[in-house]
């Protein structure tokens, strides 16, 4: 669907070269949602925007379908963009228009008869929830309604793939989950492929079936979600998740015990997680290990205590743990 | 609630509504300074000019006919009074009288007697005064018959005179070959001659003159029909003027549409749309206080047109023709402003469409317009704008260098707006396969529109500030009556007068300006 070949972008500022994208190849397949994942500065806005060639990459390839957007013509690259779509962090709604004429906006292009893009306009409304905010200008709506905008604005030209960049990195967490669930829902009612891009682990965790995680411009590594999450291999990786310590000096290279990894990625400060887990579930744990770093007033990081003897035991701790949203994961000494 | 204030918002407005018309069927219909006179007044002289040459013609056609008919009155009355002369002559030599009261028969009988051997000396000293009777009467009819067909030639000449003047003025490079034909067409003036003996020289002469008198009419006629068919050709040509006054006329036509069609869109949204508006939108705040500044400016301005007296009158024709300089050279100023404004955004480094040499060179033209003070660029100027306008003074001409030295101003403030215009915004677009054209369109003029009006607003003030130096040019304005009077009359009450209405001019702009900027942004 849509393949990326050794893309590498470097930018000039003063004469000075800086390197923003080296060599990433990726193969992203058709009605999957693949998140790319890095710190401030790893590349991933330069990247997806080389995806609709809103950046044009110093070297490489890009295929969409296996026909290659680095030498279109400026009128190929608008049919692409139409086909290619993309939502942003801050939204970049028309704020001189009102919402539906935001979604209209791309049918307008498209030369749409006004009486059936106006029909239009109301199903795409009604597929992200805001029906009854038509005739609502941008500026009287909440930041999550404004990404339900862009999202239906995105989907009316009928696209392929979806560019979300940082999305939901100007939403609170409870919005962020609402946005994340449209799109997850998005991608399998109409089987469009989502491409994500953020810093936010939570984000890949809840919606991406694939990741990579970019540092520096490279690609650090990348697979399924479950896979890069549970064997994390790259230094990036770790410090993204929030797992600062050497692998070599984690517990579960010594303690010979079945152990649960409790993942803290981005969770409020003020939220006792363990004592109330105890006062819950009534069961004493044995913390094993923790490393735990506060970055903006989350908690990112991870804790591992020694596994209750009893299955079921385990299995509620595990349980309360998913429903908080908190990730736990099962190691076997 | 809003029921309420809905009602006064129609109270309101009933008495807005007709102080407008009232003023607009004052200035419309009444008054001969209203501002409809003044476009007008060229086409309505056009008019004249060729109704006048039509009606000249007629007269002409008519007056030579006249003349024709006169003529050979004339001649005919010539002939009689030359046969009978010719008779009496005989009579007189062959002694062959005609009886007491009818010469001829006395004549008869005077020979019968002279045959029969009689003394007829009295009967024919007798008989002298009754043919000298007769003779003058039959003469003086032919005199009477040749001054009428002498006036009525100087009829023609007079009316075709008329109509070439007419034909002149509307055609000022025509030329008539007919002309020295006219002049040559003299008409030779009466002598007065008396007694008996001079009978025969008189009538001869007065045949003479009904002769010249025709042929005279025969060169008028020539001539006249020449005129006229060069007058009649003049008069189809005049639909179509070719000369270069052409331009000026279309350029000055655009103008007064341009002001009065403003003047009158302003007047059919206030009484056609506003009520509707009203009914509709009463209840929104921006709405009610853009409802009471029309209102205000309403009455102000029927205010000002119904004060009456020597000063308000000046004030009057100030105002509006501070007005007439102000709004096209702003309208046109927006015309190349804004593209320019938009080109400058959209070619700067790093935007949609870089392009260093076009940003640059214009950048430069802005800059040097600019930096050029008003008042030197307007002498700088005269030039083109006695080529563009048709003249390089007075009120209508100033507009041009008031454009001049307006759009790269507005070209700047544009810019300064588009710029305003979120690049992410500007992203999403492109993301969504605009093209340049439909990013400006869609995106860059709509997202900054509040600020392009309150920019609007700024550099029509700027504009109506550049006008009180248009006195320099000949131009006429409060700024002018306020130097004419503060300067030269020492008339400090006018001067504070005029700058007061300019004051109050730059307030409605400034305060209107922002009104419609609240209106139409959605931004916050």
């Amino acid at each position: 669907m849509l393949k990326l070949e050794n893309v590498c972008k470097t930018f000039y500022s003063d004469g000075q070269p800086f390197d923003a994208v080296k060599n990433v190849s990726l193969h992203i397949k058709k009605g999957e949602i693949f998140g790319i994942i890095g710190l401030s500065g790893a590349g991933k806005s330069t990247l997806i925007r080389c995806m609709n060639r809103l950046e044009t990459p110093t070297s490489g390839d890009i295929k969409i379908d296996g026909e290659s957007v680095i030498n279109m013509s400026e009128s190929q690259l608008r049919k692409l963009r139409k086909k290619v779509t993309m939502i942003f962090q801050h939204f970049n709604l028309l704020m001189q228009r009102t919402v539906a004429k935001n979604v209209r906006y791309p049918l307008e292009l498209a030369g749409v008869p006004k009486a059936q893009a106006n029909k239009r306009v109301m199903e795409l409304l009604e597929i992200v929830g805001l029906q009854d905010k038509a005739d609502n200008y941008p500026s009287q709506l909440s930041g999550g309604q404004k990404q339900r905008v862009a999202i239906a604005r995105a989907l009316a030209s009928d696209p392929e793939i979806l560019l979300c960049d940082e999305a939901t990195s100007a939403l609170d967490p409870m919005t962020t989950q609402s946005i994340l669930s449209l799109l997850q829902d998005i991608n399998r009612r109409l089987g469009l492929t989502i491409v994500i891009i953020t810093h936010e682990m939570a984000v890949i965790r809840q919606i991406c079936t694939n990741v990579a995680i970019l540092d520096g411009g490279r690609v650090a590594e990348e697979g399924s979600v479950d896979e890069v999450f549970t064997h994390t291999r790259s230094e990036a990786g770790r410090r993204l998740f929030g797992f600062v310590a050497d692998h070599a000096k984690s517990p579960e290279a010594e303690a010979p015990v079945p152990m649960l990894r409790i993942v803290f990625d981005g969770m409020k400060i003020n939220e006792p997680v363990i004592s109330e887990l105890s006062l819950k579930t009534g069961i004493a744990m044995n913390i094993l290990y923790a490393d735990v770093n506060l970055i903006n007033g989350k908690r990112y990081g991870q804790m591992t205590i020694e596994r209750p003897a009893k299955a079921e035991d385990a299995k509620l701790l595990i349980d309360t743990l998913t429903e908080q949203g908190i990730t736990v994961q099962e190691v076997d000494a | 609630m809003y029921r309420k204030s809905r009602i006064a918002g129609f109270i309101l407005l009933i008495p807005a509504v007709i102080l407008i018309l009232l003023s607009v069927s004052a200035i419309f219909v009444d008054n001969a300074a209203s501002p409809l006179n003044k476009p007008y007044e060229a086409i309505r002289i056009d008019d004249a000019n060729r109704l006048a040459a039509s009606t000249a013609i007629t007269d002409a056609e008519e007056t030579v006919t006249r003349a024709s008919t006169r003529v050979t009155d004339a001649t005919d009355a010539a002939d009689a009074a030359k046969e009978t002369t010719e008779t009496a002559m005989t009579a007189e030599d062959e002694g062959d009288y005609d009886a007491e009261t009818k010469p001829g028969e006395l004549g008869i009988a005077i020979a019968a007697a002279r045959d029969a051997g009689l003394d007829v000396t009295d009967i024919y000293d007798a008989y002298v005064p009754v043919v000298n009777t007769e003779l003058d009467t039959l003469l003086s009819d032919t005199l009477t018959t040749v001054k009428r067909a002498e006036s009525t030639i100087e009829d023609a000449v007079t009316a075709l005179t008329k109509a070439e003047d007419a034909i002149l003025v509307l055609v000022p490079d025509a030329e008539f070959e007919a002309l020295p034909e006219l002049t040559e067409a003299n008409v030779p003036k009466l002598g007065d001659l008396k007694g008996t003996a001079r009978f025969r020289r008189r009538a001869d002469n007065y045949v003479l003159r009904c002769e010249t008198a025709a042929t005279n009419v025969a060169a008028v006629e020539t001539a006249a029909a020449s005129i006229l068919d060069t007058c009649k050709t003049a008069l189809n040509d005049y639909k179509v003027p070719l000369s270069a006054t052409l331009i000026t006329f279309a350029v000055s036509r655009a103008l007064d549409l341009l002001v009065y069609g403003l003047i009158l869109l302003i007047i059919a949204l206030a009484l056609l749309v506003a009520p509707a508006w009203l009914a509709r939108k009463w209840k929104n705040p921006m709405f009610r206080k853009g409802v009471a500044f029309i209102f205000v400016v309403g009455l102000l301005a029927a205010a000002l047109h119904y004060t009456s007296g020597e000063t308000w009158e000046l004030m009057k024709t100030n105002t509006f023709d501070t007005l007439y300089m102000t709004i096209p050279s702003t309208f046109f100023a927006y015309v190349v402003g804004l593209p320019l404004g938009v080109i400058l955004v959209i070619t700067s480094p790093g935007n949609i469409r870089p392009n260093k040499t076009v940003n640059s060179v214009l950048g430069v033209i802005v800059n040097f317009l600019r930096s050029i003070p008003f008042l030197i660029l307007l002498v700088m100027l005269f030039n083109v704008t006695r080529l563009v306008m048709g003249a390089a003074i007075g009120t209508r001409a100033i507009i041009f260098p008031l454009f001049v030295a307006a759009f790269p101003y507005v070209a700047r403030i544009v810019e300064g707006s588009i710029n305003e215009v979120d690049r992410g915004v500007v992203e999403a677009a492109q993301a969504m396969g605009s093209n340049t054209f439909q990013i400006i369109t869609k995106v860059l003029i709509p997202e900054s529109l509040p600020s392009l009006i309150n920019g609007a607003a700024i550099c029509m003030t700027t504009i109506l500030s550049y006008t009180a130096m248009a006195g320099s040019a000949g131009g006429e304005g409060l700024g002018k009556v306020a130097v004419i009077y503060g300067l030269n009359y020492r008339q400090y009450d006018v001067m504070y007068l005029a700058s007061l209405l300019l004051v109050a001019l730059v307030q409605i702009i400034q305060i209107g300006g922002g009104l419609l900027m609240r209106a139409v942004d959605h931004r916050k």
